[in-house]
């Protein structure tokens, strides 16, 4: 298990970032709680000595997008309609940008490497490792996701 | 909208930045593990004692600046650990309980439990020491240097003696006073009293520990010894009282304090 005061300091730095992660995959609110809490019991009782903070920083994002894939594929997960999610949202974000909500609105494939891309700043090779894809997938996903979103701004727009 | 390939994803980093669990999920996730690994109810008891009575005294006492922070931050400690605040343990006293062994975090009014675990103004320090398969003896002891002792006592401005404050509830009750003093140590003792004004069926109607608090000056070190009665195996809290005398307790006192000295 880690030593206490280092488990305290990374839960407090890490854990808004693992549940926006958790929030970009899932789309839930209570998903992404339960995932947050998941990953930090996770890496106490890991026991893992972290060469660095990328390492632990990166290590936690590859458990946070394995955890999330798991409950995605649970048979019994009921999809929250988009609309209470965001009714949900606007307790926590009150006033936010469009695209955020427009992000959001995106399948999930596109929603986790462009938040990983845009927010977290990993390149395509570093996300293609997190998710286990080639690099060209992670490009080709962000490449469509930007598509999707430049459609719907047209759309709405014009 | 602005469009998604310019500043647009400025504001998305905005937003993303807001984002947060609630308070909740870290509570959740450290009650599953570092409060989960703290030492057992029944021995914690000195220690949540202590925290629970300077508590009383620091709202009676009113402006003042320290409390102790919550008595969830107890952690398990060493004897190392607490030698290196001048703390002897006498080997004539016998085996403590190792898993006894408790550190007390203080942190200003209103610190986060991250400040009180990680940057603890100051620790208190807690051990038990079983004397007999029925009675224990909790000891605690910090540093002089450290504000909360001062909080919690009254002294005598003529003698210079420390009195413990009164508890200041109806239920608690300090009796039998008397101060001793043995190699520059001015000891006070006092017989604890709790009464239960609603006693369970064959339960005590009130139950009276003796205890000793005083200062080390020589060390530098504010001490504060009780005794236990029998631990109820069904909640972790005593039920029967050993009946333990002041002349008994000081006899303990003395050994800690030879042992402070050297003499062990």
């Amino acid at each position: 298990m880690m030593r206490e005061d280092d488990f305290v300091r990374a839960a407090e730095q890490y854990r808004n970032m693992i549940w926006r992660l958790a929030l970009h995959a899932l789309r839930s609110h209570a998903d992404a709680d339960d995932i947050t809490q998941e990953v930090l019991l996770r890496l106490y009782r890991s026991g893992k000595d972290f060469e660095s903070e990328d390492h632990l920083r990166f290590w936690l994002v590859r458990v946070t997008v394995n955890c999330c894939k798991k409950v995605l594929l649970s048979p019994w997960r009921k999809m929250e309609p988009l609309e209470d999610f965001q009714e949900k949202l606007s307790v926590l974000l009150p006033e936010r940008s469009a695209l955020f909500d427009a992000v959001m609105a995106l399948p999930d494939l596109y929603r986790v490497p462009l938040y990983l891309y845009y927010y977290e700043g990993y390149s395509t090779e570093e996300i293609g490792r997190i998710l286990r894809v080639p690099r060209a997938t992670v490009a080709t996903r962000l490449h469509r996701g930007r598509a999707l979103l430049r459609d719907q701004w047209k759309e709405e727009f014009g | 909208m602005n469009h998604p390939c310019e500043s647009g994803w400025e504001a998305y980093r905005a937003d993303c930045a807001r984002l947060h669990p609630s308070d909740q999920v870290l509570e959740n996730v450290y009650d599953r593990t570092i409060r989960k690994n703290r030492p057992r109810r029944g021995l914690l008891r000195p220690a949540t004692i202590l925290a629970a009575v300077a508590l009383l005294f620091v709202v009676a006492a009113g402006a003042v600046t320290y409390q102790v922070h919550r008595s969830a931050w107890v952690h398990p400690a060493d004897l190392s650990e607490a030698e290196s605040v001048g703390f002897h343990y006498p080997a004539s006293l016998g085996e403590y309980v190792p898993e006894s062994m408790s550190r007390l975090h203080c942190a200003p009014t209103g610190s986060s439990d991250r400040q009180a675990l990680l940057e603890p103004d100051y620790c208190w320090y807690s051990m038990i020491y079983r004397l007999d398969e029925n009675r224990s003896m909790g000891i605690q002891f910090g540093s002089m240097d450290n504000p909360l002792w001062s909080e919690v006592t009254e002294t005598d401005p003529d003698t210079e003696v420390w009195y413990p404050q009164e508890p200041g509830s109806e239920n608690f009750t300090r009796e039998n006073l008397q101060v001793v003093e043995y190699r520059g140590c001015s000891i006070c003792l006092d017989d604890f009293c709790q009464t239960f004004p609603d006693p369970e069926p064959e339960g005590p109607e009130k139950i009276r520990d003796a205890e000793a608090q005083w200062l080390d000056r020589e060390s530098g070190l504010w001490f504060s010894v009780q005794f236990y009665g029998t631990l109820s195996s069904s909640d972790g809290y005593r039920r029967e009282v050993g009946g333990v005398s002041q002349e008994e307790l000081l006899g303990y006192v003395r050994t800690i304090v030879d042992g402070q000295r050297g003499q062990t």
